[in-house]
């Protein structure tokens, strides 16, 4: 879901920039104020998993692939700001070094994946746990809120595209939906795979403060 | 002398990255060839846009998770890989380092 440059025009990836900008800032101070010793190899340990894993793409049918997010299982472990800076150092490395990823989209690309990722995968999350009251609660809330994550990102790509005159909103809307649908199944299953052997060797870490 | 907690840290620390690195070796032959969610839909599902059709801005060192010196020689993806996540954990241990090095109490 990196949007390369030229898919949005000027005053979309002006805008989007100064909206992550504004994001990246909060999560900084946030980190800043909430950040611990334990935190820190937990920071970069994500950011090396995500980056990681994002290098695989699965196919969903259709000759069509996806690549895990990551937004939402960092947004569970770690909370919703630490999400940002995560996906900020991840989505900046991989445009400059890597070419994964416009530098003109990069805010877009940060608030899609890093902002809306993050925030609904943690708030779906936590809703999902507060009425599922049972062992199984942390992953049916976090698969709910994986595939949330997933289409929700989705769909802000697409209203990008669409204010950018690009390509009509009223096609792009379903076309990004309706794929991103399937990938978020493929999402919400790495995520509860990988919360479920973190509870197994590292419970400890699922109750560190969230940022 | 470095204590024995910290040890420990760096120890987990290089037992996790091997096994991130390890990883990447392991599911990269596996991975799909196809299209991912946003370029079928501007290339084939309403073909609007083809990534090709816009030149980067920025030249990266690896275009597209491959290094281009090494080409047709050695898998380079998976050597980009880990050069990936070797600079994204050291970039973000780094900042969270410095945030908690200027931490307001």
């Amino acid at each position: 879901m990196h949007i390369p440059d030229g898919f949005l025009d000027t005053k979309t990836w002006i805008g989007m920039s100064g909206i992550s900008l504004v994001f990246i800032g909060i999560a900084i101070r946030k980190t800043n104020r909430r950040i611990t010793e334990k935190h820190i190899p937990f920071l970069g340990v994500m950011a090396a998993f995500v980056f990681a894993a994002q290098m695989f793409n699965f196919p969903v049918g259709g000759g069509t692939s996806g690549h895990f997010m990551g937004a939402t299982l960092i947004a569970i472990l770690l909370g919703p700001w630490a999400s940002i800076l995560i996906m900020t150092t991840v989505l900046t490395v991989q445009c400059l070094v890597f070419q994964d990823g416009g530098i003109t989209a990069l805010g877009a690309n940060i608030f899609n994946m890093g902002v809306v990722g993050g925030f609904w995968g943690y708030y779906i999350s936590n809703i999902v746990q507060v009425f599922v009251q049972d062992r199984k609660a942390i992953f049916i809330g976090g698969f709910a809120a994986a595939w949330c994550s997933v289409v929700f990102s989705a769909l802000c790509c697409a209203i990008e595209l669409g204010i950018s005159g690009t390509v009509p909103l009223k096609i792009v809307v379903p076309a990004m939906a309706g794929i991103h649908a399937v990938i978020g199944i493929g999402e919400g299953f790495i995520t509860i795979a990988t919360l479920s052997l973190l509870i197994r060797v590292r419970p400890d870490l699922l109750k560190l403060q969230k940022i | 002398m470095e204590s024995p907690k910290k040890k420990n840290i760096a120890l987990l620390l290089v037992f996790v990255l091997s096994f991130i690195i390890g990883l990447v070796f392991l599911i990269l032959p596996f991975t799909s060839q196809s299209p991912d969610g946003l370029e079928k839909v501007s290339e084939e599902t309403i073909a609007f846009l083809k990534k090709e059709d816009f030149k980067p801005l920025v030249n990266a060192p690896m275009p597209d998770y491959t290094i281009p010196r090494l080409k047709n020689r050695l898998d380079t993806r998976q050597i980009a890989g880990i050069a990936g996540i070797l600079a994204v954990f050291g970039i973000m241990i780094l900042i969270g380092f410095l945030l908690k090095k200027k931490q307001k109490i």
